[in-house]
């Protein structure tokens, strides 16, 4: 769907909040239901060129734990510069099913789940994750890659240093790296974050 | 200064002081002031620009462009831009020594590193982070201590 022009979809803001159903209540009618809905609505944003805001002036790929105690303000500093995520990780965690050998079986729902759990998105190699950013920034014509680390969670963000790395000196693309956590407010620093988001849209601005 | 001239001006609010220049139409610095910032941010820029017109000689209606800039940029109100002070720095650096390809600010909060490609463009940019050890304030506290 993101790969539209525009994007019909937030990959990260919105998506995080269509992530409920496929992590409470998958393989249920409901979670089906929802989806179908969903895609409904995405392919009426289409249709009719409607994106998450008015203009889509930078089409980002975001990778990381979402801090929730400044997630409204997170998403506004983003929206501010009319910069879209057409493509996100976090939002696979709770089910990576493009991934061919992932798909969830209804008939076998434990099992299905288990298999998945072992295999989720930060389980995962970071030669697999490397490769997962490279091709959604290739795939959904992003121009850039924001990294969100988090305190709270080393098995995700462990590893996003040299991720940043590997996006600028091997990819060539532009990547900021900011920092908070998943729950703990004393890590939300609203002004830093600002500082480094609204530099690294400036830098990618003054480039074009 | 004679009344007609045109200039423009920039407000750096810091973390720890707030900064204005004043500059004419020929890129010459006529004016600057310099002071420490209050908890009262927004009229520390005023202050700041107010002092520095006055070091100019200037009245603040002959002042045709106004960028804010620092962490206390969005309390620059009267500003006409307001950029962060990566980007200011990046353009700063190129303009005083031409062909500089990194930029180190140590601020009052952060130290930045800026790199900066062939025709000044921000390549990368990195920070300190929650270290205090990376802040200009931990240095003057340890100035004054030794």
């Amino acid at each position: 769907m993101a790969k539209h022009n525009p994007s019909p979809i937030d990959a990260y803001f919105e998506s995080i909040f269509y992530m409920f159903p496929i992590n409470s209540i998958r393989g249920t009618q409901e979670a089906v239901d929802f989806y179908k809905l969903l895609n409904l609505e995405l392919d009426e944003r289409i249709a009719n060129g409607i994106g998450p805001s008015e203009e889509e002036d930078f089409r980002i790929v975001i990778e990381g734990v979402p801090p929730y105690p400044g997630y409204r303000s997170f998403w506004n500093m983003f929206r501010k510069w009319n910069a879209v995520s057409v493509a996100a990780t976090y939002p696979k965690v709770g089910g990576m099913f493009d991934m061919k050998d992932l798909r969830h079986d209804p008939s076998r729902p434990f099992e299905s789940i288990a298999r998945y759990s072992i295999y989720s998105y930060c389980n995962l190699s970071w030669d697999f994750r490397r490769e997962t950013i490279k091709n959604y920034l290739k795939d959904f014509d992003a121009e850039a890659l924001v990294i969100h680390g988090i305190k709270s969670c080393r098995s995700f963000t462990a590893g996003q240093g040299d991720l940043r790395d590997y996006v600028i000196n091997d990819l060539g693309y532009p990547a900021l790296y900011v920092e908070s956590d998943h729950q703990d407010p004393r890590y939300w620093a609203e002004a830093q974050i600002l500082n480094r988001v609204d530099a690294f849209f400036e830098a990618l601005k003054m480039k074009r | 200064m004679t009344k007609d001239k045109l200039y423009v001006a920039g407000v750096d609010v810091g973390s720890t002081t707030a900064k204005a220049v004043i500059i004419d139409s020929e890129k010459n610095i006529v004016g600057k002031s310099l002071q420490n910032v209050s908890p009262r941010v927004a009229e520390d820029a005023e202050t700041a620009f107010d002092k520095a017109c006055k070091d100019a000689g200037i009245g603040q209606d002959q002042v045709a462009l106004i960028t804010g800039t620092g962490y206390g940029r969005l309390k620059v109100r009267f500003g006409s831009l307001i950029v962060t002070e990566i980007s200011c720095h990046a353009k700063g650096s190129q303009f005083m020594f031409p062909g500089t390809r990194l930029t180190l600010d140590i601020g009052g909060q952060d130290t930045k590193a800026i790199r900066l490609g062939p025709d000044g463009e921000i390549i990368d940019f990195s920070m300190n982070d929650k270290c205090s050890a990376g802040t200009g304030r931990f240095l003057d506290v340890c100035a004054d201590a030794l």
